[in-house]
């Protein structure tokens, strides 16, 4: 074979023709040629992203608690004892108010039998001379304990209730928990994200200053932007996914101990934690869908800086 | 091939023009030498050819694009058009002389069946066959300056841009490095070189562009560097 032929042959393979192939490889080599910046780029991200599952996962957990107060939890809409509208009328009223689970009708006989029953068993009776104080009244749940409030005053505005009752205080102390969570949440969320994005930026800047030369040839060549910017793009992107796996493993293995630890202090399903599985595929996509766009985003701000 | 009319251009933060109602037309296969003092305008007519500045008046056109209205896009296609060698030759140390051309037509994306044909046929046409394999800090100046020659022919573009290409080599092998300009040229590459090289401008008796503080001076066919020199013999 003619010794320029294999020369050529070994050459070329050296090279990649695949643009794909030719960004990733690229994009690999980048973050190879700047170890210590990459590593402190996925600490950061994963630090931030961890955080963020930190919260994800707290945020999981108050929901969980919500729904499993919620399945239990009643709101007793009281009809005036005047009423002159149908109970189906009021009950169609109520079934169409957003966010209402079930309904049940009692009338004030039904819920006087059984008050009588709770209080005397099968024989008694609570009151004199066969009088019935009691109202008729609906019991509804909810889909989400959050949209308690509403449907409350909602149901109080209906034409022939006469009183809406539920406990106020436990989903004022839940709601106000979850608001601060979120508040507190979504303001170091942001600082975080900033942050991973501006340490992305900054590393890739840095490997876009070691291949100026690189570049400078590519461009004077006439190469295509997509085919400069690719690699980084690909390589800021590694950055983000690698720092969203790093945090996911953490919370993970945290959420774990944390799990085996609460279960072993307090027992009882209301204080139950919810279960890895659910956090993992919540979480998993999240923090990768998130660590993907901040190494997008940073990567993308630094290769168009100067465009 | 190459149409500059009425063409100004004061770069921003700079009191006066770096070019003033420059206009001139290179047709297709000329050979032109673009010469002045520094400072005259030479690259400022350079990097308009490659879009690297628009023009402020005026139009720059090249094989009938008028180059500022190319968007950025178009404007990566269009510099395949043009070779573009530099005094500094640009090339990357740590490749070898194959992967340093084979690299302007990856990043073109030629297909890789192309480029095993397409390098050994420039290096071929440079004298580099030998020094394939070697990397640029094997080579001497003039070795390097043919790699940089190379790489600018690889996509084999109508126009070959050359800016000091002698700067940094003695007189023999500047005069190897033009003789290939000149072997590019017949084979119908229309060749600009802004230079100083008083010698070579002489010696090869081509038309000469002359600029000075931004306007073109001179513009004459089979000339010397100087006017007063070819006055002096007659001319």
């Amino acid at each position: 074979m003619n010794p320029m032929r294999s020369i050529q042959k070994r050459q070329v393979k050296r090279g990649v023709n695949n643009k794909t192939l030719y960004f990733v490889k690229q994009g690999f080599l980048n973050i190879v040629s700047h170890k210590i910046m990459s590593a402190a780029s996925i600490c950061i991200v994963a630090a931030a992203l961890a955080l963020i599952g930190l919260f994800t996962a707290v945020g999981i957990n108050i929901n969980e608690l919500m729904q499993r107060i919620g399945s239990s939890y009643e709101i007793n809409v009281y009809l005036n004892s005047e009423n002159e509208r149908s109970i189906s009328d009021i009950e169609g009223e109520l079934k169409r108010i957003p966010g209402v689970k079930s309904i049940s009708f009692y009338s004030r006989e039904d819920r006087l039998e059984k008050v009588s029953r709770e209080v005397y068993g099968d024989d008694g009776y609570v009151f004199k001379d066969g009088e019935n104080p009691l109202r008729d009244s609906f019991i509804i749940t909810v889909n989400n304990l959050t949209e308690s409030d509403d449907i409350s005053k909602a149901a109080e505005n209906i034409d022939g209730v006469d009183e809406v009752i539920r406990s106020k205080d436990i989903i004022g102390g839940i709601d106000t928990a979850t608001r601060a969570v979120r508040n507190i949440g979504i303001w170091i969320m942001a600082v975080l994200v900033i942050l991973a994005v501006f340490i992305v930026y900054n590393t890739i800047r840095l490997g876009m200053s070691s291949f100026e030369n690189e570049i400078g040839i590519m461009r004077i060549v006439g190469a295509s932007e997509t085919f400069i910017i690719g690699p980084f793009v690909v390589q800021g992107f590694a950055l983000g996914v690698t720092g969203a796996a790093l945090a996911d493993i953490l919370i993970l293995i945290g959420y774990k101990i944390a799990e085996s630890n609460i279960s072993a202090l307090i027992s009882g399903s209301i204080t139950e934690l919810a279960g890895i599985g659910m956090i993992a595929a919540v979480l998993t996509p999240i923090l990768m869908a998130t660590g993907g766009l901040i190494g997008i985003i940073g990567s993308l701000a630094a290769a168009l800086k100067d465009k | 091939m190459i149409t500059f009319n009425n063409v100004t251009k004061t770069y921003k933060g700079a009191e006066t023009a770096a070019l003033k109602n420059v206009s001139f037309d290179i047709p297709r296969g000329d050979f032109v030498f673009l010469i002045g003092e520094t400072g005259a305008g030479k690259t400022t007519v350079t990097r308009l050819i490659l879009r690297s500045e628009i023009a402020d008046e005026g139009s720059v056109i090249i094989g009938g694009t008028d180059v500022s209205k190319l968007s950025r896009k178009k404007t990566a296609y269009f510099r395949r058009k043009i070779g573009t060698v530099f005094q500094d030759y640009k090339l990357l140390p740590y490749k070898t002389v194959f992967e340093n051309v084979a690299f302007a037509l990856e990043v073109t994306e030629t297909p890789r069946r192309n480029i095993e044909h397409m390098v050994p046929q420039i290096l071929s046409l440079v004298g580099l066959s030998d020094k394939a394999e070697s990397k640029p800090g094997q080579l001497s100046g003039g070795e390097q300056q043919r790699v940089a020659l190379a790489r600018a022919m690889a996509n084999n573009p109508p126009i070959l841009l050359a800016d000091e290409p002698t700067g940094n080599l003695d007189p023999k092998t500047s005069a190897e490095t033009m003789r290939l300009l000149e072997k590019f040229n017949k084979l119908g590459t229309t060749v600009v070189v802004a230079t100083h090289a008083r010698d070579i401008v002489d010696s090869m008796r081509r038309r000469v562009i002359e600029l000075e503080k931004g306007r073109v001076i001179r513009d004459e066919p089979d000339a010397f560097y100087s006017k007063k020199a070819g006055e002096a013999r007659g001319e």
